[in-house]
């Protein structure tokens, strides 16, 4: 369904005085980072208003931020790559000859 | 008088060469997905292990011999990227000219407005849902693992082990505009692999 006049009228007026999207996704790395000025945020606030991709957007990349830290542990169970024999064999022969020193 | 099982674990970090078969395929998964080159993730564990025996003493009493390892095998990774950044300049061009584009209106009143159909989806169920399943992790790990290689070490630094925007710069030798680019570049890939292999897959999650 075509949004009404009124309607209409709205989004261009918030669309010509917010950020783009593709903008709103630069922000939206740039406040994980630090946070961004007040009349910015108010201004990428103002676009979620009109726009329900770049709200999921900023959502989502910081659920991926959240979830991140937990992949120093996960990474056992997430990857596949094992030390070989030869390499485990070589070094204990590498950590003896040290203690031996 | 001691439980065996307290008795075993007692004698196993007693000897070093025990925490090779610990340790040593958990340390190595940490440096490969830092490093993207085996042969050096090798020689870092095994440098690691080295290094461990050498401040065996300092260790003495403490129960989490895997934290304090992955503490020795971070400083060497560090030392490594530092090293790495003084031979080679880091900047991965190719990235930089890549900001997927082609999911943006191109001109017009809208220009660079998401193309609704290849905005960013519903994420359902919900979101936050089995993030501490293995499966989700192996999708991350293949995730993380297609970024360029030194956009991945950039992004774990700074989302996985959680390094300052500064000390990020200052370690790698890159300027800040640099980092932000490649930081956002990094998320915004990330975020459509996770959700083209598990938030928004249509058979639903495992």
């Amino acid at each position: 369904m075509k949004p009404g006049p009124v309607k209409m009228w709205f989004i261009t007026w918030v669309w010509n005085h917010t950020p783009t999207c593709k903008e709103v996704t630069r922000l939206a790395s740039q406040r994980l980072d630090g946070p961004l000025p007040l009349s910015t945020r108010l201004r990428v606030w103002l676009h979620t208003t009109i726009c329900a991709w770049c709200k999921r957007y900023l959502e989502q990349v910081k659920l991926v931020r959240d979830a991140a830290p937990g992949y120093a542990d996960k990474v056992e169970q997430a990857s596949e790559k094992s030390l070989s024999a030869d390499a485990k064999a070589r070094m204990k022969r590498a950590m003896r000859e040290k203690d031996a020193e | 008088m001691q439980s065996p099982s307290a008795d075993s674990s007692a004698a196993r970090l007693a000897d070093p060469e025990a925490w090779v078969d610990e340790y040593g395929d958990y340390l190595f998964r940490y440096a490969l997905v830092r490093l993207r080159d085996e042969s050096l993730a090798e020689d870092m564990v095994q440098e690691t292990f080295l290094a461990a025996l050498k401040s065996d003493a300092a260790f003495a009493g403490r129960s989490a011999p895997k934290s304090w390892l992955v503490g020795i095998l971070k400083n060497k990774i560090v030392d490594h990227y530092r090293k790495a950044s003084r031979e080679t300049p880091f900047t991965d061009l190719e990235f930089m000219a890549d900001e997927q584009s082609d999911r943006f209106i191109p001109d017009g009143l809208f220009k660079d407005a998401w193309i609704h159909e290849l905005g960013p989806l519903e994420w359902s169920p919900a979101p936050g849902a089995g993030l501490d399943s293995e499966a989700f992790w192996k999708t991350f790990h293949e995730c993380s693992g297609k970024l360029p290689r030194k956009v991945a070490r950039v992004f774990l630094l700074r989302e996985v082990d959680d390094v300052s925007t500064e000390e990020i710069c200052a370690l790698l030798d890159i300027k800040p505009n640099h980092l932000w680019v490649m930081l956002h570049r990094a998320r915004m890939a990330l975020r459509a692999c996770l959700e083209a292999n598990w938030f928004a897959r249509p058979e639903g999650k495992p």
